[in-house]
Formats: C-alpha cells, sequence, structure tokens
C-alpha cells in the first residue's frame, strides 16, 4: 500500500475512516455544547473517550503523527477531567484545532493511504502547542494562538551536533558539495521493536539525501554481551543531511514519532573548511578524467596491463578519497574484466560512470525516495465530502437511467394502447393492454421511487458542521447565538442535499453578520442576550422544505428601497409600488447588499443572489419573511427528488410543449368577454389580480392557427421567479413524470428551455423554461 | 550461511546479513568474545547485526562490504568514546 502508492484501503482501513469521521464529528458537537452549557463530567468523560478511541484507532492503521497529536489533545482534556483546567474558550479552540488537522489527515489518508511528509512535524508541533497549555507548562505565556503551528523546525543546536562535528571536523566540510543555507540535524531512535515490524533503521537513514555525517550509538550502555538482546533495538542512529527539511521528513514518513529532524542553519554548524577542501571533487575529478585520456592514447600492447593496473589505482585511490565507494568498486571490477579481455573499453565505461557519479553528487534530489505526488497533492487533493452511501454512485446513477429509460417504455406502452383503441377498434385488446399498462406503471413507480431511496439521505448530515461554524463565528462577531437544528431525519436526494450545503452557509452567515444584534443592542430593545438561529428541515408532500430563521434586526424595507434606488435597480415610480414584502425580496437580485460595509464574515453581498441561483438549479425556490426588528426567515423550498420531475404535456401552434408541473398554480378556462385587452397586450382577472395573457404559439413564433373568438380559452397560470403570467394554450394532452435530459450540444445554449425529454411515440418533447419566457 | 566462523576462528560476514544474523552472531560472540569480524563480504548489514558489533569489543577485520557502514565507520570508529546527551 505504502511503496507503490496504491490509494486503495483495506476494509480494516476503511472502517477507520469512517468511524474517525464519526468521532470527530461527535467530539466536535460535544467540546461545544461543553462550551455553551459548562463542564459536566458525562460531558468531558464522552469528548475524552472520543479523542481517546480516534488516538487508538490511529495507532491500529499505523499513523503516529496522528496519534501524538491526539495524545496531547487527550493530556490536556484529562487536566479538564480531573479540574486542574478550565474548559475556557481557548482549551476547546485548541481541542478543535487538533479535530479540524486530524480531519484533514482523515481526508490525507483517504485520498493516498498515508499522511503528507511534513505531517511528523505538523503532529508534534501540534502536541508540543497543546501540551503548552497544560497546568505548569511553562510557554502557556508566551505562546501565540495564531502563528504557532510548524514554525518551531528552527531550533537550537542539538549538543549532539557539536559532538558529531567536532568528531568528524575537516571530514565534514570536504562532504559538502553545495553550500547548502540549512541542513537538518535528524536523530533517530527506532522503536525497540522496529526489528520485529521489519524495520532496518541502517537501511533507513541509508535513504536520507546528502549525508554529511552520521553516526550510531546505544541509547543505554550496552549489557554485557551475555545479557544482550539481539532484537531489541537500543540504538540512537544520528545524522546531518544537506537535504531539504521535506525530503529528509519523506524518508522518515512511517516513523514520524520515533525521529526528530531540526533544520539547523549552515552557518551555525561548527566547521572550518578550506576553499582546498571544497574542490575535493574537482580534483578527484581531474584525476579520473587524467585516467580516461591515458587510456584513450595508451594501445600498445606491450605494457597494456601496468598501464591499466595504473589507471585502475589512481582513480580508485582518488575516489575513496572522495568516498566515492561504489564507483571505486566498480572501477576495480571493469581493470579486471578490462585485463582479462585485453581491451580498454569496460575500465572507460566504469570511468565515465565514475564522472557521471560525481557529477550527480553535485546535483542534489538524484535518488530520493519520496513520492512526489503525495507531497504536492495535499493542496489539491479535494476534501471529499462525507460519505453515506456505500455504494459505489456510478452504479446508483446507472440503476437512475436504467429506471427512466423504464418509464419511457412504459409511456410507450399507453401509446399502443391508445393506437390500438383508435385504428384497429380492439377494444377489449385495448383493455387488456391498459390493464396492463396500468400494473406496469405502478411497478414501475414503485422500483424507480426505491431506487431513488437509495439516493434519499438525512438532511441531518449538512446541518453537521453548522454547530461549529455559528460557534466561530459569533465568537469572531462578539456575539452570543444559539443554533437550533430541527427535522435532520427529514430525507431527501443526495444531490439536493449536498447542494443545499453552500447556500445554507450563506443564510446563516448572513443571519449572523447582519440579522443578529450585539448582545448590547439586543439588552436595549428588551431582547434576551443570546440569539437563536434556527435550521429547520422539514417535508411536506413531496416537497422538502428547509427554513433559516433568526431573531436578529430584521430587515427594513425602507433601508432596501434606498439601497434599490442607489443602485437603480428599476425605476423610483415602479419601486414606489412594490409592497413592503416586494421590496424585502429585492436582496435576491444580484449585486445587491445592504450591508454599509464589507465584511469577511458573510462576503460582498453576492450571497443572497448566489443562494437564489443555487437553489433554483436544483429545481427549488427560495423566499424571504421577514418583520424588522423581529427577524428573517428564509424559506427553500425543494423537490425532494430531482430525478424526475412532472410535466404538462400542451398543445399551441400545432406543436407540442412541456411545462413543468412546479411552475403551474392553475388551469383555467376564461370566457372571451372576461379578459381585458391593454394596448397590445391581453388580460383577466384572477383571484384579484390582475394576470396578463400570453399565447403560446406567439410566444413560439409559431403560425397563428383559425379559432373560434367567442368559445372560452384555455389559460394555464404559471408563477415563476416571482412573476404571474397566464399562457394561453390550445389544449393540453397530458400529465407525464418525465426523466427531464438538459439541453446538449448545438442547443446547449438554447435560451427558453429547460431540456427534453423522449415521448412514447419516440418524439422528443421541448420543455419550456417557463421563467425565461415569461414577460 | 550469511554468518560463520572461518577455519582460524574469525566469524565472517558474507552477503546480505538480514535481522536474524543477529542472533547468530551474538551466539558465536558469546562463546569467543574477541574474535575478529571480518565483514569485507558482507554486502548488506542490518541495523540489529550492527547493534551486536557494537556491543561487542570484537575487532571488525577490513573496510565493511556494506558501502553505507564502510562509508562512516571511520568516524564511528573515532567516536568510540563513551557519549552522554
Amino acid at each position: 500500500m505504502r511503496s507503490d502508492g496504491s490509494p486503495a484501503l483495506n476494509a480494516l482501513q476503511e472502517q477507520f475512516v469512517t468511524e474517525a469521521r464519526e468521532l470527530i464529528r461527535q467530539a466536535t458537537d460535544d467540546l461545544i455544547v461543553l462550551e455553551r452549557h459548562g463542564r459536566s463530567p458525562e460531558r468531558i468523560d464522552r469528548v475524552f473517550r472520543a479523542f481517546h478511541t480516534l488516538k487508538g484507532s490511529a495507532g491500529v492503521v499505523e499513523l503516529p503523527a496522528m496519534s501524538i497529536a491526539l495524545h496531547a489533545a487527550e493530556d490536556l482534556l484529562a487536566a479538564v477531567r480531573q479540574g486542574t483546567l478550565e474548559a475556557n474558550a481557548i482549551i476547546i479552540d485548541q481541542a478543535l484545532a487538533c479535530l479540524d488537522q486530524v480531519s484533514l489527515w482523515v481526508d490525507d489518508f483517504q485520498n493516498g493511504g498515508l499522511l503528507p511528509a511534513q505531517a511528523g512535524d505538523d503532529g508534534r508541533a501540534l502536541a508540543e502547542r497543546l501540551r503548552s497549555f497544560l497546568p505548569g507548562a511553562q510557554s502557556q505565556k508566551t505562546m501565540t494562538l495564531a502563528n504557532s503551528v510548524p514554525s518551531q523546525r528552527e531550533a537550537t543546536l542539538p549538543i549532539w551536533v557539536s559532538r558529531l562535528m567536532a568528531a568528524e571536523g575537516d571530514a565534514l566540510a570536504s562532504r559538502v558539495q553545495r553550500r547548502p543555507a540549512v541542513v537538518c540535524a535528524i536523530a533517530y531512535e527506532p522503536s525497540v521493536g522496529c526489528f520485529f515490524n521489519g524495520d532496518d533503521p541502517l537501511q533507513l537513514m541509508g535513504r536520507v539525501p546528502e549525508v554529511l555525517a552520521f553516526y550510531v550509538e546505544p541509547r543505554e550502555a550496552f549489557p554485557p554481551l551475555s545479557d544482550l538482546d539481539p532484537y531489541a533495538c537500543n540504538l540512537r542512529l544520528l545524522a546531518i543531511s544537506a537535504g531539504s527539511h521535506e525530503d529528509v521528513a519523506g524518508v522518515f514518513r512511517l516513523v514520524p514519532d520515533q525521529v526528530r529532524i531540526t533544520v539547523i542553519p549552515f552557518d551555525a554548524l561548527p566547521i572550518h573548511q578550506s576553499s582546498k577542501q571544497i574542490d575535493n571533487d574537482t580534483l578527484i575529478r581531474k584525476v579520473v578524467e587524467a585516467q580516461v585520456e591515458l587510456l584513450g592514447v595508451t594501445h600498445r600492447t606491450d605494457d597494456f596491463a601496468g598501464c591499466v593496473g595504473s589507471a585502475v589505482r589512481a582513480a580508485t585511490n582518488a575516489l575513496r578519497h572522495g568516498n566515492y565507494l561504489q564507483a571505486a568498486d566498480a572501477v576495480t571490477q571493469a581493470g579486471a574484466s578490462a585485463l582479462s579481455q585485453r581491451d580498454t573499453r569496460p575500465l572507460l565505461v566504469a570511468l565515465e560512470q565514475a564522472l557521471v557519479a560525481l557529477d550527480g553528487a553535485r546535483r542534489p534530489a538524484v535518488a530520493e525516495e519520496v513520492d512526489e505526488p503525495n507531497l504536492t497533492s495535499a493542496g489539491a487533493t479535494q476534501r471529499s465530502a462525507e460519505r453515506v452511501l456505500r455504494v459505489s454512485e456510478a452504479k446508483i446513477e446507472t440503476l437512475v437511467n436504467l429506471a427512466g429509460e423504464l418509464v419511457v417504455a412504459k409511456n410507450s406502452l399507453a401509446h399502443s394502447a391508445k393506437r390500438v383503441e383508435q385504428e384497429l377498434a380492439g377494444r377489449e385488446v385495448a383493455g387488456a393492454i391498459r390493464r396492463d399498462h396500468d400494473a406496469i406503471d405502478r411497478l414501475v413507480a414503485e422500483l424507480h421511487g426505491t431506487i431513488l431511496q437509495l439516493r434519499m439521505v438525512p438532511a441531518g448530515l449538512v446541518f453537521q458542521s453548522f454547530p461549529r461554524l455559528v460557534r466561530d463565528v459569533s465568537r469572531q462577531l462578539s456575539k452570543k447565538v444559539v443554533l437550533v437544528t430541527r427535522g435532520e431525519g427529514t430525507e431527501a436526494d443526495k444531490t439536493i442535499v449536498d447542494r443545499l450545503f453552500e447556500p445554507l452557509v450563506h443564510l446563516v452567515r448572513n443571519a449572523l453578520d447582519h440579522g443578529i444584534e450585539s448582545p448590547e443592542q439586543r439588552l436595549a430593545v428588551g431582547k434576551s442576550e443570546t440569539a437563536t438561529v434556527s435550521i429547520e428541515a422539514s417535508r411536506i408532500g413531496d416537497r422538502f422544505l428547509l427554513q433559516v430563521a433568526d431573531d436578529g434586526c430584521g430587515i427594513d424595507p425602507t433601508v432596501i428601497r434606498r439601497k434599490a434606488l442607489e443602485k437603480q435597480l428599476m425605476p423610483a415610480e415602479e419601486l414606489a409600488a412594490l409592497t413592503d414584502d416586494q421590496v424585502i425580496e429585492l436582496i435576491f437580485a444580484a449585486g445587491f447588499s445592504t450591508s454599509a460595509e464589507v465584511s469577511d464574515i458573510s462576503g460582498r453581498g453576492i450571497g443572497m443572489d448566489v443562494v437564489r441561483t443555487a437553489v433554483e438549479q436544483i429545481g427549488g425556490r427560495v423566499s424571504l419573511q421577514s418583520t424588522a426588528g423581529a427577524g428573517t426567515t428564509v424559506r427553500i423550498d425543494l423537490p425532494t427528488t430531482i430525478a424526475m420531475s412532472r410535466i404538462m404535456v400542451v398543445a399551441a401552434g400545432g406543436q407540442l410543449f412541456g411545462i413543468s408541473m412546479d411552475a403551474v398554480s392553475e388551469t383555467v378556462r376564461v370566457t372571451p368577454e372576461r379578459i381585458s385587452r391593454i394596448k397590445n397586450n391581453s388580460g383577466f382577472v384572477f383571484r384579484d389580480r390582475v394576470v396578463p395573457i400570453v399565447a403560446l404559439a406567439e410566444l413560439m413564433k409559431l403560425p397563428e392557427q383559425e379559432r373560434d373568438l367567442t368559445a372560452a380559452r384555455l389559460l394555464v397560470v404559471m408563477e415563476a421567479g416571482g412573476r404571474i403570467a397566464a399562457l394561453e394554450i390550445d389544449a393540453i394532452r397530458d400529465r407525464l413524470d418525465v426523466v427531464l435530459k438538459p439541453m446538449q450540444g448545438l442547443l446547449a445554449g438554447a435560451r427558453g428551455y429547460a431540456g427534453t425529454t423522449l415521448l412514447g411515440n419516440g418524439e422528443i418533447l421541448l420543455i419550456l423554461d417557463i421563467k425565461e419566457l415569461l414577460p | 550461511m550469511t554468518v560463520r566462523r572461518s577455519d582460524n576462528g574469525t566469524i565472517i560476514l558474507d552477503g546480505t546479513c538480514p535481522v536474524e544474523d543477529a542472533e547468530a552472531l551474538l551466539q558465536l560472540l558469546q562463546a569467543t568474545p574477541t574474535a575478529g569480524i571480518d565483514w569485507t563480504q558482507c554486502r548488506q548489514l542490518h541495523a540489529a547485526v550492527f547493534q551486536v558489533i557494537l556491543a561487542s569489543d570484537a575487532a571488525t577485520v577490513g573496510p565493511c562490504g556494506d558501502a553505507w557502514v564502510a562509508r562512516w565507520e571511520a568516524a564511528q570508529r573515532a567516536q568510540r568514546v563513551p557519549t552522554n546527551q
């Protein structure tokens, strides 16, 4: 799993990911409750247990960095449990920050089966920071909250470094190929049982790039040989490397808990070097090159052996001097085969390779065993959202499509039945087919419903992150807010629930930023100091309703009117004619912002516009009610599923069109005398409102049909985007459940159409986008 | 066998010496604590085997065949003085 980079997790690891997410969520919730409602032994126990279990599972899947961090957090919570530490906001912040980091690591783990290379350092830094809050920790006062993660890498010179440098003396300087700005001091203390895990600390150290010094010593004095346990590791491996911190950390990725890497400025190293020693490699190079040259001119057979022998001696001595032992060995061997073959070529090849090796040593990062993708991907990989479906989504998608096709097939059966009825006059046969059709209809509906159920997830999934968001944002704004969520179990299609997250974030942030007043303001107007924001999901019929409400200051229509005028959203007289409710709806208009200042909480006033677009994309409607001084409620009305749409098939101008039933309020027949003409437009009064009438045929630029002007006109009253209009049609043909396919290819950009669907007779039906068409 | 005793009593490490060799080497050293260890033929030395050599007073013969160990062995020997952190 590790070395081949394959991201596939085994069952245990998968279970860990699922469990860890659940534990993180639970611990987050409990921490927030702990903060809000204060310390109770039971709550602290729950939090403690969650951290403890997480730590344990991290150990099982061998994520030491995670264990280190969680262990420190556990220590902190243990202190809270014992009562030696107060569970104040700062401590809760620390525990939450730890969970954030762990959550990111879980994502990394899920995506690649391992943690990023710097995880060990980050984990240790996090642990140190957490422990600094423990009672008695010295650094508590000096510690700043914001920038504390990995900045502690640069530290003072460990004592062993000076010791090692003193022993190395000039030899170290001679190994410096390029003068690095910083070096890594590596102290690696393998665990006692590491040999049993198949670790070979010596080999691992051999993979460290650009080693300048290396030393192995016992951690504790060795016992007499008679008492020595050969399989208990008692070694401390120390090294100084000119490689980058990332590369070095990459080598120890699997044992971050056993290694301590300290970055030291090169200048801080106690070495004294002369220019002569720096040029060591150049010298070796010259010696080797000279041998190549000499061999090139030596073809006399009499002293062949002597020439080859001296070239080999000179080259290997030079190479050994520079510690290029492998190259030296290769030259020796090549020399032997050159002698036996009486041909200088093998030796020349070996010498050339030695020269290449010399060059290679100058360039770092030649043979490092660091998985590049894992180093760079940490930021780029999409953080996968919480998955509840354990079945592959592609399979579900296929099922949904299949069921859709089945619906089409069923519709075609209805069409056949109709034809039998009309053309073949076989009424009895037709009746049988109809009954069959009804049966299939019922079965298909059931099948389709069941399949869609597979995609149904509870709304609570999307609510999960809000307690944390509300806590953080309200703290940032110094407001007191309680979040209430209701209807977590209400189910809707996964796509809908997933896509709801962003609009909800906007709405909640808006409520916190603009809606909720400061505690002082609230007290001044006689409200309780703590405000309430509620998110509620419910189901009415086949609609999924989501409501975000706050008991804040509400929206003042006069402010909106003024802003709308300033931004010239519409002419003044039109604005004056709007009711207060209609005015408030204006905040959904693009680019409208009532906040005097741009804040970093709810952005730049594009929020509500984005909310409306996002909700409409998944077939929903959003509306807002607000009472100045009492609060604001935003309602999002959504279909529970988006895979099927109910449409009405209508005829106009000799063609068929589909209209989404979502937009239809009513169908009415209106006698001509009820219709009044105002200039070129006609309209009629419907439920005390003047509704303009639009002829669909005219709208679609179809030729006018002959018609009886005295006959009643068929109108479909529709409401969309806050407007109302009546569409005049010739006839209503059918009501169908269809799988709406978006317009594709050349037609993708065609305005006025929501998509297409296949009718039973194979014809393609265009579904109108009413919102675009209405005047 | 990657660990064996030669006719003259020297312990020879040969080829790739895996972790198990640590025990074999220890047994040989326990029998003759001052026997020399010839590691010139050892291509790769496991840390466990190296640890046994470190823990013993045995002298090594020639440069280690494991290039990585050989490279640092000199420094290792130069520092073979008790160290304290």
